[in-house]
């Protein structure tokens, strides 16, 4: 319940929950899996093929999350928690395959020809969706944690173990590069009347 | 394409992600006020923001289904099964037995007769029905089929607002009322479900209500996927309705004009003048003054800026591309 006896918002709700978990009611943590279900997805669908794939990480997440409820912090946002387990699967998942999430400085060559000129049948959010595939996978996670699930960028350096700074600039960056090529493709397009 | 002549250094990726103090947003203010270049910049950056977040949204798609849920529930119920320790704990009243001698069978005979005891006195002094035990403090309410259930996803410090009700915060879950006027905040989107397979998703910082089976769109943008289910919806904006014959639909509502983009199916436009069915996906523009066409410049942009700073209108214009959200396979 909340402090003044108003309706619980959804943080104190939560918190409710996680401390029910702890208390040993595991269906309270049925509520947490539906809450926070679509944004472990919307992250872990961008960065990796297939949907078992996805799938597997999104159940991972959350049965690690609940081996680890004990160790969490309830006066913090459990969100970025969350985020942090999938981004380590996630980031599990890459060593495997002998990559690792590493925020590595970028420049325009991040899209070399693969990326079509103006005036090949493309539009601008095709381009876009292109463009941001291309990235390195801990941009890709930076650009899905900060449009998609909108965190802010301090709860990204927690969830990525990065420096606040780096955060910054790194996003800064890539978004210049990306409006570069998503600016030129709609111009091109409307100046040869391509619907 | 670099347009930009003007030699002042402003941010405007921060400006449009709010990172800047006030003063110094103020001062991009003033500058772009005075400077059609930069005015024009920052209505790039502010577009490019709107569809990086399209890009990267959590979409439809991500929705859980009852499957995936429970599929995680009996992965928990397997690996993680209630401890013994918590059954067999003990329990105070076991404790306050043992202190009088009594252990094992014991005990618990002299509990189920204590038990029992409380019961007949209980009985025979209430004329009422034996009461309901005590139920947890529900989190979630169980969601009629017949209502819009809703989802928030927005930064924390974002909610869905009631207009009318300044102080009003809405959990980023729950049921829409009919009859409430709701406002979505500036960064974030709702998504909907009627029915429970009919999908919506409203953005743009949409202000709408619902009524029965309308949904009443005061201004924002509304993505509606409806399946045989949800052909009872329909979408009114300030400029005419929206009635849907099973289909795939978008619908944007400005002061001056809105928007329908049909992606899938059919639907019927309808004006205080005039009625059109638009069969095939394309978009139309339903007026204020009744007519419905295919040809609209929107001015109603984010920045009120002088018409001659706004970008090629083309780029104003472009439809969503919805399908992006679709897929990210």
């Amino acid at each position: 319940m909340s402090r003044n006896g108003a309706p619980p918002d959804a943080r104190e709700q939560e918190a409710e929950l996680i401390r029910q978990v702890r208390a040993g009611r595991r269906e309270s943590f049925r509520p947490l899996v539906e809450r926070h279900w679509p944004r472990i997805k919307g992250l872990a669908r961008r960065i990796l093929r297939g949907p078992d794939l996805v799938e597997d990480i999104c159940q991972e997440t959350f049965l690690r999350a609940f081996e680890k409820l004990a160790s969490f912090d309830n006066t913090r946002e459990f969100a970025p928690w969350l985020a942090k387990i999938a981004v380590n699967l996630i980031g599990e998942h890459f060593r495997k395959g002998g990559q690792r999430l590493q925020l590595v400085p970028l420049d325009e060559r991040v899209f070399p020809r693969a990326v079509p000129e103006p005036g090949e049948e493309v539009i601008g959010r095709m381009l876009l969706d292109d463009c941001l595939e291309r990235l390195p996978v801990a941009y890709r996670i930076i650009f899905v944690l900060r449009h998609g699930l909108m965190f802010s960028y301090e709860e990204i350096a927690q969830v990525l173990d990065e420096p606040l700074g780096t955060v910054k600039v790194s996003l800064f960056r890539a978004r210049e590069i990306l409006k570069v090529f998503w600016a030129a493709v709609p111009t091109e397009l409307a100046r040869e009347g391509v619907k | 394409m670099k347009e930009r002549t003007c030699h002042e250094r402003l941010d405007f990726q921060a400006y449009v992600d709010q990172q800047l103090s006030g003063p110094e947003q103020t001062a991009v203010e003033r500058h772009v006020r005075e400077c059609p270049a930069c005015a024009r910049e920052l209505e790039r950056t502010r577009l490019f923001f709107t569809d990086l977040q399209v890009a990267c949204a959590v979409g439809r798609g991500d929705l859980p289904t009852p499957a995936e849920i429970d599929g995680v529930m009996a992965r928990l119920a397997r690996s993680h099964p209630v401890p013994d320790s918590a059954a067999t704990a003990t329990a105070p009243w076991a404790a306050w037995m043992t202190g009088w001698g009594f252990e094992g069978w014991r005990a618990a005979t002299v509990g189920a007769a204590l038990g029992l005891l409380l019961l007949m006195v209980w009985a025979v002094r209430s004329p009422g029905p034996l009461p309901r035990p005590a139920t947890p403090p529900a989190v979630s309410t169980p969601a009629p089929a017949d209502l819009f259930a809703f989802t928030l996803s927005a930064p924390p410090s974002q909610a869905l607002g009631v207009v009318g009700k300044p102080g009003a915060k809405m959990a980023t879950r729950g049921h829409l009322q009919s009859g409430t006027v709701y406002q979505l905040p500036s960064v974030g989107k709702l998504y909907v479900t009627f029915k429970g397979e009919n999908r919506l998703e409203l953005s743009k910082q949409a202000r709408f209500e619902v009524a029965g089976t309308r949904v009443r769109l005061h201004t924002g943008d509304v993505w509606c996927r409806l399946q045989r289910t949800g052909r009872d919806i329909v979408v009114e904006t300030p400029t005419g309705t929206v009635t849907p014959l099973g289909t795939r639909f978008y619908v944007e509502a400005t002061p001056r004009a809105t928007r329908v983009t049909l992606e899938e199916g059919q639907v019927i436009l309808r004006t205080r003048t005039t009625t059109v069915s638009l069969k095939r996906p394309g978009t139309l523009f339903m007026l204020t003054d009744g007519t419905i066409t295919t040809e609209f410049e929107t001015r109603d942009v984010a920045v009120q800026i002088p018409n001659s700073h706004l970008p090629d209108p083309r780029t104003l214009e472009r439809p969503p591309q919805a399908d992006s959200l679709q897929d990210g396979y």
